[in-house]
């Protein structure tokens, strides 16, 4: 990591040609060498550049002096970005001056990739992508193997992390699959474990999941990580779920759900309550089902209120199966006030259409479930645009449009293939 | 006619792969479940 990245990332983020930057100073190529690392630039010749990128000279001057004061803040920033996320937002708002000008690159770098893990966990994810960006004006597939193991590690993992929220499973998957090979610590490996297993489960890689997920609660448990513990059960019995070995996932839900509710772990508590529900549903005990749900969200409304949709969604999804339409608009209204992102917004609109499907609204359902499905198209959402698709374009072709059930029939043809294609790669 | 009876059969054919090759064999419709969230760690 040299200057040249550091004048070359400036440069780009303020929009500002290589041959603007340097008239007057360098010739346009001298530059250039000095961008491309192949030549130092002298003081005196940093200074003016600096000057001309409205910058504070220091940040392009001893570029490799590192802070103490700098390295307090960093890890204070990623205790409280691990712990409570309320402090992070607060520590960055209040710490904006001091972390806009790191000059040690090497604490930039190791700042940019906090403040990335901090915007993927507040679910920012076009924020941290900017910031990932910057990160790689730094660390290229040229230089990363030049860089120590520590470092290697940290990027793997936020790049895994970043890959894994835009939804991009399988580069995730080989970024943790890196990350792991410079971990030092159990628990990191655990955790990347566990990231692993969330991955194959993402591309419905079942079997591979439970191994990944199998170890990484045995090393959790070994080292007395009780929560991180509770999250893999919580995993498992997900798992199990899916491969319908209820008798297994009812175990090991039911070892989580002791452990939590043991330990006074809420959050975790409520989680798994909830996937009680689910596991209810798939077994179509709806009224059991709507009672852990119920549960779920009583601890939720206290303890998570900002994870409460995912539970109103699956309310909605079994009220819709029983047809209680009267209940159904009634926690359709309540549902709306808890919507975090657009998509959960287009979920609800999705379970709209599709009660406005069964009341014979064929208008209504029409237009809204248009309106989903071109949502979900754009956003490369494809396992929300499959099952729709497909009732949409049969719909269609029971009204004897066969244009439209034509097309709706590939869209969903194509989010299979999407689908598949994640999985195979 | 004859147009409409391929097209008819043309979108028979990819509504049989479409079932065919449903990944997603769920008698009970969707499941939502609360997803646990990527783990992080203390990087510093």
């Amino acid at each position: 990591m040299h200057i040249g990245n550091r004048l070359k990332k400036i440069r780009n983020l303020k929009g500002v040609s290589q041959s603007k930057v340097c008239k007057g100073i360098v010739s346009p190529s001298h530059y250039s060498n000095i961008e491309s690392g192949r030549y130092e630039a002298s003081e005196d010749i940093l200074e003016l550049i600096a000057k001309r990128l409205q910058i504070p000279s220091n940040y392009l001057i001893h570029i490799h002096e590192e802070s103490l004061e700098i390295a307090e803040l960093l890890t204070v920033y990623n205790k409280y970005i691990e712990t409570d996320l309320s402090k992070a937002n607060y520590f960055l708002e209040q710490k904006q001056k001091q972390l806009e000008y790191i000059q040690s690159i090497n604490q930039e770098v190791k700042f940019l990739l906090l403040n990335c893990l901090h915007q993927l966990k507040n679910l920012k994810i076009q924020e941290a992508k900017k910031i990932h960006d910057e990160v790689s004006y730094y660390i290229q597939d040229e230089n990363i193997g030049a860089l120590s193991s520590n470092t290697q590690f940290k990027f793997y993992y936020v790049s895994g992390l970043l890959m894994f929220y835009k939804r991009k499973y399988l580069e995730s998957y080989e970024l943790y699959n890196k990350a792991l090979q410079f971990s030092s610590f159990d628990i990191e490996k655990a955790k990347i474990l566990f990231n692993l297993a969330l991955i194959c489960y993402q591309i419905n890689d079942i079997q591979k999941a439970l191994i990944f997920a199998q170890d990484a609660k045995t090393c959790f448990m070994d080292h007395h990580k009780w929560v991180e513990t509770v999250e893999s059960y919580n995993l498992l019995g997900i798992l199990y779920s899916e491969i319908k070995e209820f008798e297994k996932g009812l175990e090991v839900m039911n070892k989580g759900l002791s452990l939590a509710s043991d330990n006074k772990m809420y959050l975790q508590e409520a989680k798994i309550l909830h996937n009680f529900g689910s596991y209810y549903l798939k077994i179509k005990e709806f009224d059991n089902s709507i009672d852990y749900y119920k549960k779920s969200l009583d601890i939720k409304h206290v303890y998570d209120p900002n994870n409460v949709f995912v539970t109103y969604l699956a309310i909605l999804n079994i009220l819709l199966e029983k047809q209680d339409f009267r209940q159904l608009k009634l926690t359709l209204s309540e549902a709306y006030e808890y919507v975090n992102t657009t998509r959960e917004k287009y979920q609800l609109i999705e379970i709209e259409a599709e009660m406005e499907f069964l009341l014979f609204n064929y208008d209504k359902y029409e237009t809204q479930m248009e309106e989903c499905i071109e949502y979900y198209f754009s956003n490369d959402l494809w396992k929300d645009l499959e099952g729709n698709a497909k009732h949409f374009s049969d719909y269609h072709l029971e009204q004897r449009r066969y244009k439209k059930a034509h097309y709706y029939l590939n869209i969903g043809y194509l989010a299979m293939k999407k689908i598949y294609k994640e999985r195979l790669q | 006619m004859k147009k409409l009876v391929v097209k008819v059969l043309i979108i028979s054919a990819l509504g049989f792969i479409f079932l065919a090759q449903s990944p997603t064999d769920d008698s009970a419709g969707r499941i939502p479940w609360d997803e646990p969230r990527p783990m992080s760690t203390l990087l510093f």
